[in-house]
C-alpha cells in the first residue's frame, strides 16, 4: 500500500508543472501567431480553436481538405526515433567490435567513426546547404534528412563518446564481472542498465534531434512539421498575403503536448527502473 | 643502407606534415579570415571602391568585380557585420545565460528569516527563482526554430526600421539560446555547494563574483563554458543564413546572401562547366563563400579537438 501510494505520489508531482509550462507555450505561441490571421478565421477563445482542431477540421486556403494532426506531426517524429535509434545501434556497434575482432574491417570502421565524429560538429544548416548546392533542387528523400539530422550539431560525436564510456563502465563493474564468472547471461544482468542509460540518453538528445529535423524540413520543404510552417506561415507572411493558421496552429498544439507526453513517459519509465524493477 | 635512410626521412617528414595538418589547415585558414576581417575594417572607415571594369583578375580586385563593386571588400564588410551579430548573440547569451543561471540556484530558503529584511531577502529570492526557472523550463519546453521562426516573423511585420531587424532577431536567439548555459551553470553551483572548499574560500574574504568567475566558470564548467562560447557566434552565422534563405534576412551584403546567391547559380554554373564551358571568375565569387564557412566551421572543429575535447580511454 505505501509502495503504491509513493507511486501515485510521483506521478502526481510530476503533472502540474509540465502541464503548466507547455499550456504558458502553446498560449504564447497562439497568441503571438493570431497577429497574421485573417479576420473571418480568427479565433476568440481557445474552446472554439480546440474544437476545430479535434475535429479535424485544418481546412486552408491553399488545401482544401481534412489534416489531423497526427498526419503533421507523425513524420517528425518517426524521423526522431529512427534518427535516434540508428545513432545508438551505430555507436553500441562502434564500441563492441574492438572487443568481438579484430582485423582490417575494423580499421576501415574506426576510420569512417572517426571522420563521421568529426563531420558532426558541421550545422544542420551547413550540411543541407551544401546538400543543395551539390543537387542543384530540393527534392530528398526522407532518409537523407534523417541521415543529416542525426550526423550533425555534434550529435554523432556525445552519443558515441557516451556510449563507450557506458560500455567500458559496465563491463568492469563488479556484478558483470561476477555474472561472467558464474557463466550465467550478461544480457539477463545487463538490461536494465543497458535501458535506463538508453532513455536517460534519448531524453537528453532528442529535442535537439526534433530541432534538427524541423530545420531540414523547412529548407528542402518535405514533410511533417517543417513543412507545413513554411507553406502556411514563413512564405504568406513575407509575401504579405492573408494567412489561415488552423494548420500551424494545430502542428504547434500538436507538438507540444507530444513533447510533454513523451517527456512524462520517459521520466515515468525511468523512475520505475529506477526504484521499483530489480533486473 | 643510404636509399633506406631517404625514405625513412621522406617517412618521417610525411609523419610529421600529417601529425601537423590539423595545425596547418588552421593557421593558413585562421590568415586568410584575418586578412578579411582586416580588410572589412578598413572599408567601414575608407568606402568600398567604386569602379566599371573589365571581369577579370587584378591585384587590385582580387576577387573580381559585381554590380561595379569590389567583391573581396563586398565580402569583407560581410564578415565584419557577421562577426558584429555573432559578438551581439554573445552577449546577449552571456548576460541572459548567466543571469537565469544564478536565478535558478536561489532555491527558496527559510533559514535566516527573523526581521524585515529577511523577509524581504525571502520573497526576493523566490520572485527571481521561479522567474528564471519558469523561463528556462519554458525555453526547453518547445524546440528552438519554432519559437525562434515566430518571433522573426513578429519583427518583420512589425514597424521597425528595416536595419533594426537583424540585430534584434540575434538578440532574440541570444535569449533562446541562453538555457544552454543557465541550466549547467546552475547544477554546477548546486553541486559545489556541498563542498568545503567554497565555504573556506568564502571565510577567506574572497568576493562571490570571484568565487564564481574562477571556481565555478573557469575550473569547473572551464571546457563546456569556452565550448558554448565559441559556439554561440558560430550558431548566429548559421541562423543568418537560414533566415536569409527563407527571405527574412538583411538587405544589405552579408555572408547569408552571398551564401543564397551560390545556391540559386551555382548548381547551373557546374553543369555547364562540365558540359564545357570555361572557368571564369564569377565561378570562384560564387564558391567562395562556401569555402569561408567551411574555413569558419573548421577552424572551430579544430580548436575544439585540440583545446576542449574529453580523453575518451577507448
Amino acid at each position: 500500500m505505501d509502495k503504491m501510494s509513493s507511486k501515485a505520489k510521483y506521478f502526481i508531482q510530476r503533472l502540474p508543472a509540465g502541464v503548466f509550462v507547455s499550456l504558458a507555450s502553446f498560449l504564447i505561441l497562439f497568441f503571438a501567431l493570431q497577429i497574421f490571421q485573417s479576420d473571418d478565421v480568427s479565433y476568440l477563445s481557445i474552446g472554439e480553436f480546440l474544437n476545430h482542431v479535434l475535429r479535424g477540421e485544418l481546412q486552408t486556403n491553399i488545401e482544401a481538405q481534412k489534416i489531423s494532426i497526427l498526419s503533421i506531426i507523425g513524420p517528425s517524429f518517426l524521423a526522431v526515433l529512427l534518427a535516434f535509434s540508428f545513432l545508438v545501434v551505430f555507436s553500441l556497434l562502434i564500441s563492441f567490435l574492438p572487443r568481438l575482432y579484430d582485423g582490417f574491417v575494423l580499421k576501415i570502421v574506426v576510420l569512417i567513426h572517426s571522420s563521421l565524429a568529426f563531420l558532426s560538429g558541421f550545422h544542420i544548416i551547413f550540411f543541407s546547404i551544401l546538400w543543395l548546392l551539390i543537387t542543384g533542387n530540393q527534392d530528398v528523400s526522407r532518409s537523407v534528412i534523417i541521415l543529416l539530422a542525426a550526423l550533425s550539431s555534434g550529435l554523432y560525436l556525445d552519443i558515441t563518446e557516451q556510449t563507450l564510456i557506458f560500455v567500458n563502465k559496465m563491463n568492469q563493474s563488479d556484478y558483470i564481472v561476477a555474472v561472467r564468472a558464474l557463466g550465467q547471461s550478461v544480457w539477463k544482468a545487463g538490461r536494465r542498465e543497458l535501458l535506463i542509460w538508453c532513455l536517460t540518453l534519448f531524453r537528453s538528445s532528442w529535442l535537439l534531434i526534433l530541432s534538427n529535423v524541423i530545420i531540414a524540413e523547412i529548407i528542402f520543404s518535405s514533410g511533417g512539421i517543417g513543412h507545413i510552417l513554411r507553406r502556411e506561415l514563413l512564405i504568406p507572411a513575407i509575401e504579405g498575403v492573408n494567412v489561415e493558421l488552423n494548420a500551424v496552429l494545430a502542428a504547434i498544439f500538436g507538438l507540444i503536448m507530444g513533447i510533454f507526453i513523451l517527456n512524462l513517459l520517459i521520466d515515468i519509465t525511468l523512475e520505475y527502473l529506477r526504484k521499483w524493477r530489480r533486473n | 643502407m643510404a636509399e633506406k635512410l631517404v625514405k625513412n626521412r621522406i617517412g618521417l617528414w610525411l609523419d610529421i606534415f600529417l601529425n601537423n595538418l590539423g595545425t596547418i589547415i588552421f593557421v593558413i585558414s585562421f590568415a586568410v579570415l584575418l586578412l578579411f576581417c582586416l580588410n572589412g575594417i578598413y572599408n567601414v572607415f575608407v568606402p568600398v571602391s567604386f569602379q566599371s571594369g573589365a571581369n577579370q583578375f587584378s591585384f587590385k580586385f582580387p576577387l573580381g568585380l559585381k554590380n561595379g563593386h569590389c567583391y573581396f571588400s563586398l565580402l569583407s564588410l560581410a564578415i565584419i557585420k557577421n562577426l558584429f551579430y555573432g559578438i551581439l548573440t554573445l552577449l546577449t547569451f552571456l548576460v541572459f545565460g548567466l543571469l537565469m543561471g544564478v536565478g535558478n540556484t536561489l532555491e527558496p530558503d527559510r533559514r535566516g528569516m527573523i526581521d524585515k529584511k529577511g523577509y524581504v531577502r525571502l520573497y526576493l529570492s523566490k520572485i527571481s527563482y521561479w522567474t528564471s526557472y519558469g523561463v528556462t523550463q519554458l525555453l526547453q519546453s518547445v524546440p528552438l526554430p519554432i519559437f525562434l521562426l515566430t518571433f522573426v516573423i513578429l519583427v518583420q511585420v512589425s514597424s521597425l526600421p528595416v536595419s533594426w531587424r537583424m540585430p534584434l532577431n540575434m538578440l532574440i536567439l541570444g535569449f533562446l539560446l541562453s538555457p544552454r548555459l543557465s541550466e549547467s551553470f546552475a547544477a554546477q553551483v548546486k553541486m559545489l555547494r556541498r563542498f568545503e572548499f567554497m565555504d573556506t574560500a568564502r571565510s577567506t574574504g574572497m568576493s562571490l563574483w570571484r568565487l564564481y568567475g574562477s571556481h565555478i566558470i573557469h575550473y569547473q564548467m572551464g571546457r563546456s563554458f569556452y565550448m558554448l562560447l565559441l559556439q554561440v557566434p558560430f550558431y548566429s552565422l548559421m541562423y543568418e543564413i537560414f533566415l536569409s534563405y527563407l527571405n527574412y534576412g538583411d538587405q544589405n551584403a552579408t555572408i547569408g546572401l552571398f551564401i543564397k546567391d551560390s545556391i540559386q547559380l551555382l548548381p547551373s554554373e557546374i553543369i555547364l562547366i562540365s558540359q564545357g564551358m570555361p572557368m571564369s571568375i564569377r565561378t570562384l565569387q560564387l564558391a567562395i563563400p562556401l569555402i569561408i564557412i567551411a574555413m569558419i566551421t573548421i577552424n572551430l572543429l579544430i580548436l575544439r579537438n585540440r583545446a576542449f575535447k574529453e580523453k575518451v580511454i577507448y
